[in-house]
């Protein structure tokens, strides 16, 4: 009885391990279906993310023989990845510095910017009533250091001012940081998306925080900054102070298949996805 | 011939002994590498690693704001884990009739079997939705639903192991009670579990671990902000982060001194749950011994 | 504790009212008691998961109602018990209920901690739902001492009311999970969703090399850490002396156990992804590692399992120590190494730190071509779906993505657990 139930169970392990060995030269079957094909890596920034990975889809709908991969990483892996080769491409949602040029002096980098993004500073609708339409870049950084609390310094209402940011590691934050020129803040709260920034100032009358150009509307209207109000136009007019560009860098002029790509981003397609995720079109 | 087949026999004792050593090489080479990573941060920022204040573009690394945050965590998910785990526990073990545990028993080890980014995606879907309008919350991630989340999750392994702890009291302790006449709760209460709080204890501390060691589930609930929050006892705001949810959020746009300071706070992970592994290792012994005789 | 003997305590606690021969009215107003107050943790319950307040009055009559009602035990327990101190504990409680009647409506709906300085409010159905839950489980819980006239036994039998209620709270949220992912997957789950490729940042399209990317992950996986693992079982259990050496293996067995997921990634990212960059390999060398202890403390336990007898059996009949584990000792512990080694594989197919950094691309990997190729993977995707929730209408993929998920890595446990009870070999 006891030998009759070791045989059912080498029985059923060998059934077993056949089905594994099956299953296994079944999928390495699908595997190596796609041959000789071009490929492009691209990597960096996940700002660029969406735009760069839906591109590569559509691209590679009308290219059959071309595959297109998209990694995150980061501008400064984007960067680095491209000087070493280990990517075709770089993303980045910040100009290359001269450090990194100097560290890779065999690399050529040839800078393609492929969109526009625009940080609107938004105040709550009672503070925009209230007078508040239009600040200086000074002002703007007088509030975010803690020098100016009050909105009556800013001949507003006599209110304590609710100082939103957004958190460590944002590209919105560091756009923000970089061109009001702050090294340090001391706001009141930080946020993990634009939305929960938006969120924060429409649920208060005397708050102040900044987002992506399209999260801007009457229930948390936007600051012009000296004079000039945030839109598509005046970002691409560059008279909007606080705004950047996205950037795909190469290593040397694109030619073949990765020129092909990179037209295609920046051609009539890739900028409608552009604008679709949110972003100003270069066109 | 002999003389072959004794060298063959030794042959494959040595084949399978060098398998076994494999796990103590993987063990260290986990510790070199981890170790290499946070090597340069050691060097170049010292005790500031340790400091209160995590700002990228001013090169401070301080951890403190993440540690707090894994503290906090696994405190409320104990909380929550510990009394409801032993409780269901003793419900398994001693009040359950042969059928439901039958049942109930496979139920808990299959939730124990919930893949961690599921918990993570219920998480942010259902729990922080819920938690937002429920307590007036300005958003519903916070050091609330990472503790809800993580108690969960903790719960299976607590139960299972203190099942087995408890169903492990030799039968001759818990007759010889009942024959002198005290209830059935009155031997649980009395008898069986204090021979059992060994392993309740190794069930607690594996649940720690798990609950420490968590990544995917926790990072989706949580506000992922590096700074402690103010006050600090306040698990509402949105503010805070864990060791592991700070790893993984960073990592994959970190570059030089910060993926050092990110294997610094894996190396103080990978520390803290050894010494909870070999704490329930050492507990789990002792029962063996205990019960050797019975 | 048979089925025979829970049923019997739940219908004395409904005969015993109706026992002709011991009629009493104290036993009728117990009964009536934990029924009510059953009731009332029930509703409090409902309500706070599905934010519905149910009103001032009805927090006033049920709490006075049940006040009356545990005064009426208490009159009625006190002019029958000796020991009056007993009672005790209904009497704070009834002096509790009856200040809650009062109170308790009387709650603003809504109390600001921001005072304090803290992120939240206290609303006024959340409080009052708790308060009903706690009021309700006490309630039923301390009505169990009347009725079995305050002895030993009433004692045990408030602790098993707890009992019950814990482990309904653990089974609920569990329930709740896999009910909501069931649900809301089922919808999404389609031939097309198995097949077609990912589009759109996945908002369209399927889950296909996602699918196939964790798949084989899991053949890889087991093809690392079974060799190792059953090797290194075997080990310890046949050729091992207790000594230090298996002591230390059992001790970095644990601790391998133990190690966090992200910590194996961020040493699959220190050693293998420099050698072999993000790649399959890279991806099924760590998930190997972290599957590793679940394969030897099974295969430990199954070959612990198998009797000394038989083994003596096999070297008095002039067997060698590989020859006996080969032919005798292995197969009846098979099941059991199986179980653990499916258990494992099901462990690997759901773990997505290990393979975040190691092995997968946010968007391209396609169908490898060879080990050395990135791929996609199950857990992978719904991290990234999850993270785009709010911002892109991806909820129908991600429910299904889950649902998918969810369904590989239950049903291999399934699978194990089947395994195991059905080629349990019995000594």
């Amino acid at each position: 009885m006891y030998i009759k139930e070791n045989k059912k169970i080498t029985k059923a392990s060998v059934i077993l391990v056949i089905a594994i060995v099956v299953g296994a030269v079944f999928l390495s079957g699908c595997i190596g279906s796609n041959e000789s094909k071009t490929k492009i890596t691209i990597k960096g920034s996940s700002t660029v993310l969406p735009i760069a990975t839906l591109c590569a889809e559509a691209f590679m709908q009308k290219n059959d023989d071309i595959t297109v991969s998209v990694a995150g990483g980061g501008s400064s892996l984007g960067i680095k990845a491209v000087a070493t080769g280990e990517a075709n491409i770089g993303d980045a949602s910040r100009e290359i510095k001269q450090s990194e040029i100097d560290q890779y002096p065999d690399v050529d980098f040839v800078d393609h910017v492929i969109a526009l993004d625009g940080v609107a500073v938004i105040v709550s609708e009672a503070i925009y009533d209230a007078g508040i339409t239009d600040l200086t870049l000074e002002q703007i950084k007088g509030i975010y250091n803690g020098t100016t609390t009050n909105w009556k310094d800013l001949d507003g209402p006599d209110e304590e001012i609710f100082v939103n940011e957004r958190e460590e590691g944002s590209g919105t934050r560091d756009t923000f940081m970089e061109l009001v020129d702050l090294e340090e803040t001391d706001a009141d709260s930080a946020h993990t998306s634009n939305s929960l920034v938006k969120q924060a100032v429409s649920g208060s009358d005397v708050a102040i925080g900044y987002v992506g150009l399209g999260y801007v509307d009457d229930t948390t209207p936007a600051l012009s900054i000296d004079g000039i109000s945030p839109s598509s136009a005046t970002i691409k007019a560059g008279t909007y102070p606080i705004s950047r560009s996205l950037h795909m860098y190469t290593d040397g002029e694109a030619t073949g298949a990765l020129k092909e790509f990179i037209d295609f981003v920046m051609g009539s397609e890739g900028q409608e996805i552009v604008e679709e995720e949110g972003f100003i079109s270069i066109l | 011939m002999l003389l072959s087949r004794n060298i063959k026999e030794k042959l494959i004792e040595n084949f399978f002994l060098v398998i076994a050593a494999s796990s103590i090489f993987i063990i260290l080479f986990i510790f070199y590498f981890l170790f290499q990573g946070a090597l340069p941060a050691f060097q170049n920022l010292g005790v500031d690693l340790f400091g209160t204040e995590w700002s990228v573009s001013q090169g401070k690394f301080g951890l403190t704001a993440a540690i707090f945050g894994t503290l906090i965590v696994t405190a409320g998910a104990m909380l929550i884990a510990i009394p409801l785990g032993i409780l269901g526990a003793i419900f398994l073990a001693e009040l359950a009739p042969h059928k439901l545990r039958v049942i109930l028993k496979p139920i808990i080890e299959l939730l124990a079997g919930i893949p961690s980014i599921v918990y993570g995606f219920i998480g942010a879907v259902l729990l922080v939705p819920f938690l937002q309008p429920s307590f007036d919350m300005l958003s519903g991630y916070s050091f609330l639903a990472g503790s809800m989340i993580l108690g969960i999750m903790a719960l299976p392994i607590i139960i299972s192991m203190s099942d087995e702890a408890i169903k492990a009291v030799p039968r001759n302790y818990k007759e010889a009670s009942l024959a002198v006449g005290a209830t059935k709760w009155q031997t649980i209460k009395k008898i069986t579990i204090p021979s059992a709080i060994s392993g309740i204890s190794a069930a607690v501390v594996m649940g720690m671990g798990r609950a420490i060691g968590e990544t995917m589930a926790v990072s989706l609930v949580l506000g992922n902000i590096m700074k402690i929050p103010a006050p600090p006892f306040d698990i509402f705001e949105t503010t805070g982060t864990t060791l592991t949810a700070l790893i993984v959020h960073d990592m994959g746009e970190a570059t030089g001194i910060q993926v050092n300071a990110l294997f610094v706070a894996a190396v103080i992970l990978f520390i803290i749950v050894a010494i909870l592994s070999i704490s329930s290792n050492i507990l789990r012994e002792r029962i063996e011994r205990k019960f050797k005789g019975a | 504790m048979e089925f025979k003997k829970i049923i019997n305590i739940f219908t004395n606690i409904f005969k015993k009212p109706f026992d002709k021969d011991n009629f009493d009215i104290k036993n009728i107003l117990c009964t009536l008691s934990i029924v009510f107050s059953s009731v009332i943790a029930i509703i409090g319950f409902a309500s706070t998961t599905t934010g519905f307040y149910v009103g001032d009055s009805f927090v006033r009559v049920s709490l006075i109602v049940l006040a009356l009602l545990f005064s009426a035990l208490i009159y009625l327990s006190y002019i029958r018990i000796n020991k009056k101190r007993k009672i005790l504990a209904l009497i704070i409680f009834v002096i509790f209920v009856f200040l809650l009647a009062y109170y308790l409506p009387l709650f603003p709906p809504q109390y600001e901690l921001r005072q304090f300085d803290v992120d939240a409010s206290i609303l006024k159905f959340m409080i009052t739902s708790i308060v009903l839950i706690i009021v309700g489980v006490t309630g039923a819980s301390l009505s169990m001492k009347p009725l079995y006239n305050f002895t030993s036994k009433s004692s045990q039998m408030s602790a098993y009311y707890i009992l019950v209620v814990s482990i309904l709270l653990i089974i609920y949220p569990l329930m709740l999970l896999v009910g909501n992912i069931i649900a809301n997957g089922i919808g999404g789950i389609s031939w097309e969703f198995l097949t077609q490729d990912i589009m759109k940042l996945g908002t369209e399209g399927g889950i296909f090399p996602a699918l196939i990317g964790t798949l084989l992950i899991m053949i890889g996986t087991a093809l690392v850490a079974l060799p190792l693992g059953i090797g290194c079982a075997i080990y310890l259990q046949e050729y091992a002396k207790k000594g230090l050496i298996t002591r230390v293996i059992s001790i970095c067995v644990d601790i391998l156990q133990g190690t966090p997921s992200i910590v194996h990634g961020l040493f699959g990212l220190a050693l293998f992804v420099p050698i072999f960059g993000i790649s399959l390999l890279s991806g099924v060398l760590i998930m190997g590692f972290l599957t590793l202890p679940i394969i030897i403390r099974a295969s430990e336990e199954a070959l612990r399992s198998v009797p000394q007898n038989i083994r003596e059996g096999a070297y008095a009949v002039g067997a060698t120590k590989w020859q006996t584990i080969k032919t005798v000792v292995l197969p009846p512990a098979l099941p059991g190494i199986i179980t653990g080694s499916v258990l494992g594989v099901g462990r690997a197919a759901g773990e997505t730190a290990p393979i975040m950094f190691t092995a997968v691309y946010f968007f391209g990997a396609g169908i490898p071509q060879s080990p050395f190729d990135a791929i996609h993977a199950l857990p992978y995707h719904l991290l990234e779906l999850t993270k785009l929730i709010g911002y892109k209408p991806v909820e129908q993929n991600a429910w299904a993505t889950a649902l998918l998920l969810l369904s590989i890595v239950l049903g291999m446990n399934a699978i194990a657990i089947i395994v195991r009870e059905k080629f349990r070999v019995e000594f």
